[in-house]
C-alpha cells in the first residue's frame, strides 16, 4: 500500500511543521525572548523573568493556540461545505454566515454608541465579549434563516445560491449602516473586519477552544456521512444516510465553528476555501477520514504561517491577520494548486 | 421478492403532478436477471428510482419482501437493496478500493471504520467484478467500463439481495455490454437483479425475464420469447413493421433505401452473404438465382480471397473487393 505510506509521511511532516511553527510563533514578536529562556519559562522552571512570562502566557501562547483552533475550524468548515455543495468555491463565508457576523458586529457598535451597550458595559461585561456575542448572534440569525429556507429547497446548488444571495443582502445592510455611521464607529468596525488572533488569554480562549474542539469532534463523526455524500444524494440515501438530516447537521456544525471563530477573530477569509483544496491535492484523496485531520493540521499551519508573516515588517508593526492571509496565502495556494495539477479531479 | 400493486409512478412538485406510468402490477422474480426495456422517456429511470425508494410513489404500493417500501427505514432498505445509477460520480480522488468500501457504510459503525469482515467483503466484491488489479487506481483514471464494474462492486459490497441498475450498459462498447450483462447473469446465483437498458437484442438473448414499458406507461412482463411472440417487443421497437425489431430474426433492421435497378447474384458462402448485404444496403433489388433482368454478379470463393464477376449484357468485369464491385455497378457503361 504505497498510498498509505505516503499518507503517514505527510501526516508526520505536517505535525512536525506544526510544532516548529508553533514554537517559532511563540518566539517571534517585538520583545525578543531566546529559545532556552522561553522553554524554561513555559516548563515553569524560570520565575525570574516576570515580564517575559507575562508576554508568553498572556499573549503569545494564547495567540498561537487561537491560530491553531481558528485555522483548524475554518478549514474543516470549508471541507464540509465543499463536499456538501459539491462545489470547489463553497466555503463558510459564501453562505452569508461571516456576513451575518459582520452585521451583528456592526449593529452592536451602532447600539453601543447609542447608549444601550454602555449601560450593559457598566454591568462588567467586556466590550470584546459583547462584540463576540453580537457576531455570533448575527451569524446565528443568518444561519437560522438559511436553515429554514433549506427546508423548502431540495437542490444543494440552489441552496448555495440562496446562501450567496443572503450574504450579499446582509453585506448590503451592513453597507447601509456603514454609510450612515460616524467615523469612530466605522473605525471600530473596520478594525474588527481586519481580523485578529489576539484573544489575550483567559476565558475567551477557553470558550474558543472548547467550542472548536466540540465542533471538530462533531466533524469527525460526520466523516462517514460526508464520504457517502461524495457519491451524490441518491447514492448516499441508498447507503442509509438521510441527505436532509446530513445537510442540517453539517450546516449546524459549520455555523457553530464559523460563528465562534468569526466572533472572536473577525472574518478570516481564504483559509476555509484554500486549505481543503491543498490538502486534497497533497494527500490525493477525497476520503474524509484522512481529509478531516489533514485539514485540522493544514488550517492550523496556514494561520500560524500567516501570523508570522503578519509580523514580518518588524519594528513593532503587525499587519492585520486578514491582510496577511490574503497577501501571502493567495499566491502560495495558486502556486500549489497549479503545481499539483489534480484539482480538476476533485469536482 | 419485489412486488408492485396498482403502482402509479411520477413526479410531484408542490401541487403539480406528472404521472409517468400507472396501474402497474408486477413482480420481480427472485434469483433472476430481469431486463427493463422501453423507449426513451417511458419511465424506466423513474420506475427504478421508485422501486429503490429514492422517489415516493404517487399511489399504490411497492412491497419489498412482503413489507411496504414506505414503512421500511432507510437503513433497513440499504441492507436489502443497492443501486447503480446513471449519474456521474464525482469527488474522484477516491480510489476504486475506497469507492467499493463506501458500499459497506450500512454495515460499519458510526465512524465508518472497516473491520475485518468488511475488508474481506470489499476484496470479495472487487474479485467478483474482476477489478482487483485496479483497486489502488483513482476513479478519474478508469474507463467507462471499469467504472461501471467498480459501481457494481460497490453494490456487491453493500451485501444486498436486490441490485437495481439504471442503464449500466450505456457508454460501453459492444463487447463491454455483453461482458457486463454476462457478469450480472452470473451474479443471479445469489442475487436478484433488475437492469434497464436500450440494448434490446442483448437483453432478449441474455435476460431471464423482461419488463417492457411503453410510452403510455403500461408494463408487460414475461420471458423474452413470449413477449416477442405476442408482438409486444415488435410493437414498441419497430416502425410500421418495416424497420426496427424483426420478429423473425430478433435483429434490429434499418429502413431500406430505394435506388433504381435490380441485379441477380449467384454463389455461396460468407462472401456471398455479405455481397447480398452490401447490395441491400446500397439499395439494389436482389434476385437470387439467374435468368432475370439486370446485371448478374457471380461470387467465387476460390482460394483465400473471394472474387466477383459482374456480367452485364456482353461484358464481364472483375472485382477484387465489394467496394470495387459496387463502384462498377454504379458506373453506367
Amino acid at each position: 500500500m504505497n498510498d498509505s505510506v505516503k499518507t503517514y509521511v505527510w501526516f508526520s511532516l505536517l505535525a512536525f511543521l506544526l510544532v516548529v511553527l508553533f514554537v517559532t510563533d511563540i518566539l517571534v514578536g517585538t520583545v525578543r525572548i531566546p529559545l532556552p529562556d522561553a522553554l524554561s519559562i513555559l516548563s515553569g522552571k524560570d520565575h525570574d523573568h516576570i515580564a517575559w512570562s507575562h508576554i508568553l502566557f498572556q499573549i503569545r501562547v494564547p495567540k498561537a493556540f487561537t491560530a491553531v483552533f481558528a485555522g483548524s475550524a475554518l478549514s474543516v468548515c470549508g471541507l464540509q461545505m465543499q463536499t456538501l455543495f459539491r462545489n470547489p468555491l463553497a466555503s463558510p463565508s459564501e453562505l452569508g454566515i461571516s456576513a451575518g457576523a459582520a452585521l451583528g458586529t456592526g449593529l452592536f457598535i451602532f447600539f453601543l454608541d447609542q447608549g444601550v451597550g454602555i449601560q450593559l458595559h457598566r454591568l462588567g461585561i467586556g466590550a470584546s465579549w459583547m462584540i463576540a456575542l453580537a457576531a455570533a448572534t448575527g451569524a446565528g440569525a443568518v444561519f437560522s434563516l438559511l436553515l429554514i429556507i433549506s427546508r423548502f429547497v431540495k437542490d444543494n446548488v440552489v441552496l448555495l445560491i440562496v446562501g450567496l444571495m443572503l450574504g450579499t443582502l446582509t453585506l448590503a445592510i451592513t453597507g447601509l449602516w456603514q454609510y450612515f455611521s460616524r467615523p469612530e464607529q466605522l473605525q471600530a468596525f473596520v478594525s474588527w473586519t481586519f481580523g485578529s488572533l489576539g484573544v489575550s488569554g483567559g476565558p475567551r480562549l477557553t470558550v474558543l477552544a472548547s467550542a472548536t474542539i466540540a465542533g471538530l469532534l462533531f466533524s469527525f463523526f460526520l466523516s462517514k456521512t460526508l464520504n457517502a455524500l461524495l457519491l451524490g444524494e441518491n447514492y448516499a440515501s441508498n447507503l442509509g444516510i438521510s441527505p436532509r438530516k446530513a445537510r442540517t447537521l453539517i450546516l449546524l456544525n459549520t455555523c457553530l465553528l464559523t460563528g465562534v471563530v468569526t466572533a472572536f477573530c473577525g472574518p478570516i477569509g481564504f483559509v476555509g476555501i484554500a486549505v481543503p483544496h491543498v490538502m486534497r491535492s497533497l494527500f490525493a484523496t477525497s476520503n474524509h477520514m484522512i481529509l478531516m485531520p489533514a485539514c485540522c493540521l493544514g488550517g492550523a499551519l496556514a494561520l500560524l504561517c500567516c501570523d508570522l508573516i503578519a509580523q514580518l515588517p518588524g519594528n513593532g508593526i503587525v499587519l492585520p491577520i486578514n491582510i496577511a492571509t490574503s497577501l501571502a496565502g493567495a499566491p502560495a495556494v495558486i502556486w500549489i494548486i497549479l503545481k499539483m495539477n489534480n484539482l480538476r479531479n476533485s469536482f | 421478492m419485489i412486488e408492485a400493486k396498482e403502482l402509479v409512478i411520477g413526479y410531484r412538485a408542490y401541487k403539480n403532478e406528472r404521472l409517468v406510468a400507472g396501474g402497474l402490477n408486477f413482480t420481480l422474480p427472485d434469483g433472476r436477471l430481469t431486463a427493463l426495456l422501453g423507449p426513451n422517456g417511458s419511465g424506466k429511470s423513474t420506475l427504478i428510482r421508485t422501486l429503490s425508494g429514492l422517489q415516493p410513489v404517487i399511489s399504490g404500493d411497492v412491497l419489498l419482501d412482503d413489507v411496504s417500501l414506505s414503512s421500511r427505514s432507510r437503513v433497513e432498505l440499504s441492507k436489502r437493496l443497492s443501486i447503480v445509477l446513471q449519474e456521474p460520480i464525482r469527488g474522484t480522488h477516491l480510489s476504486v478500493f475506497e469507492l467499493v468500501a463506501l458500499g459497506r457504510i450500512p454495515h460499519t459503525n458510526r465512524m465508518g471504520n472497516l473491520a475485518g469482515p468488511d475488508l474481506e467483503k470489499v476484496y470479495e466484491s472487487l474479485n467478483a467484478t474482476g477489478i482487483t488489479a485496479l483497486s489502488t487506481r483513482k476513479i478519474s483514471q478508469l474507463s467507462d467500463g471499469e467504472l461501471q464494474r467498480a459501481m457494481i462492486a460497490k453494490a456487491l459490497a453493500q451485501e444486498t439481495h436486490y441490485i437495481l441498475l439504471d442503464e449500466p450498459t450505456a457508454h460501453l462498447d459492444v463487447l463491454g455490454k455483453i461482458e457486463l450483462i454476462d457478469k450480472l447473469r452470473s451474479l443471479t446465483t445469489s442475487k436478484t437483479i433488475l437492469f434497464s437498458t436500450h440494448d434490446v437484442e442483448l437483453a432478449l438473448q441474455m435476460a431471464d425475464h423482461i419488463w417492457l414499458i411503453d410510452e403510455n406507461g403500461t408494463v408487460k412482463t414475461g420471458a423474452p420469447e413470449d413477449l416477442v411472440l405476442e408482438g409486444s417487443i415488435g410493437n414498441i421497437y419497430s416502425r410500421n413493421q418495416e424497420w426496427g425489431f424483426d420478429n423473425q430474426t430478433g435483429q434490429i433492421l434499418v429502413p431500406l433505401i430505394n435506388r433504381s435497378g435490380g441485379c441477380s447474384v449467384e454463389g455461396s458462402g460468407l462472401a456471398y452473404e455479405w455481397t447480398l448485404k452490401a447490395l441491400k444496403r446500397t439499395g439494389y433489388a436482389v434476385n437470387t438465382g439467374s435468368g432475370t433482368a439486370g446485371p448478374t454478379i457471380r461470387v467465387a470463393a476460390s482460394g483465400a480471397r473471394p472474387q466477383w464477376m459482374l456480367v452485364r449484357e456482353n461484358t464481364v468485369l472483375e472485382a477484387r473487393s465489394i467496394q470495387q464491385l459496387l463502384d462498377l455497378l454504379s458506373s453506367r457503361p
